[in-house]
């Protein structure tokens, strides 16, 4: 099984104006990996689930779905700045997680990615995304396991 | 106190999760014991008709239907949406223990 994270997903300094050039850049990125095949039917279907709302806690944020675009499953990471505004109540969002997997995946994936929305329940987690200083650092507190952070 | 909560969400990847996680925090950090069953993509983990029968009161965070929902019939039950359990478990909480003392 692939791994849903890669230090090539990860990007510290996305410049993106608002949501959906921040998710056109990250589908690019899927697609050139050669963890998609399709940006714009990736981004139809993040921005089509984000209509029913993306989840975001203290301004990370995870536009996800899953798309006929995606090969691999797959979490992509951005920090940009000053952040994009996914939903005018949750405010801005200046670190993003696209978690993204293929319309005909199995249930294998899907428990790396509900852990991972557990973990941003965890304060320490948060600020571990937003401090750390390379992609491969990060890489490395993202396939840690829950327990230690 | 004994809080049951089931969580559930339209994709079933992402809110269902940090819902679940984030009453489980506040319901500990509140001192209560409390259970979460999470009803979204992946494998099913229910809550126990033992702990339903002893739950003071249950918590639906759902944005779709909750599956099996007759197991709760006659529970006392605080009804809300994931994301609001996701902004602020801590007063969901809160309001939960209220709903026991009337």
């Amino acid at each position: 099984m692939d791994s849903v994270f890669s230090t090539d997903l990860i990007n510290l300094n996305l410049k993106a104006v608002d949501k959906k050039s921040a998710i056109l850049q990250m589908a690019q990125t899927l697609v050139d990996k050669k963890r998609g095949n399709d940006v714009s039917q990736i981004v139809k279907d993040v921005l089509e689930r984000d209509q029913l709302g993306t989840p975001q806690v203290d301004g990370i944020a995870i536009p996800h779905a899953r798309s006929s675009g995606v090969d691999i499953a797959s979490v992509s990471v951005a920090r940009c700045k000053p952040g994009v505004s996914f939903d005018e109540d949750d405010g801005v969002a200046d670190v993003l997680l696209m978690i993204v997997v293929p319309d005909s995946n199995g249930d294998e994936h899907l428990n790396i990615l509900s852990e991972l929305a557990r973990r941003l329940m965890n304060p320490d987690f948060s600020r571990a995304l937003r401090e750390t200083n390379t992609a491969e650092e990060l890489f490395e507190i993202l396939n840690r396991s829950k327990e230690k952070i | 106190m004994k809080i049951v909560a089931v969580t559930s969400c339209a994709t079933g990847i992402a809110h269902t999760f940090m819902a679940a996680e984030a009453l489980e925090r506040a319901g500990k950090a509140a001192g209560h014991e409390i259970y979460v069953e999470t009803q979204g993509a992946g494998g099913l983990k229910p809550v126990t008709a033992d702990q339903i029968a002893s739950a003071d009161v249950v918590i639906f965070a759902n944005d779709i239907g909750i599956r099996d929902k007759e197991r709760f019939d006659g529970k006392k039950i605080l009804q809300t949406i994931p994301k609001q359990a996701i902004k602020d478990a801590a007063s969901l909480i809160s309001e939960a223990v209220k709903l026991v003392g009337k």
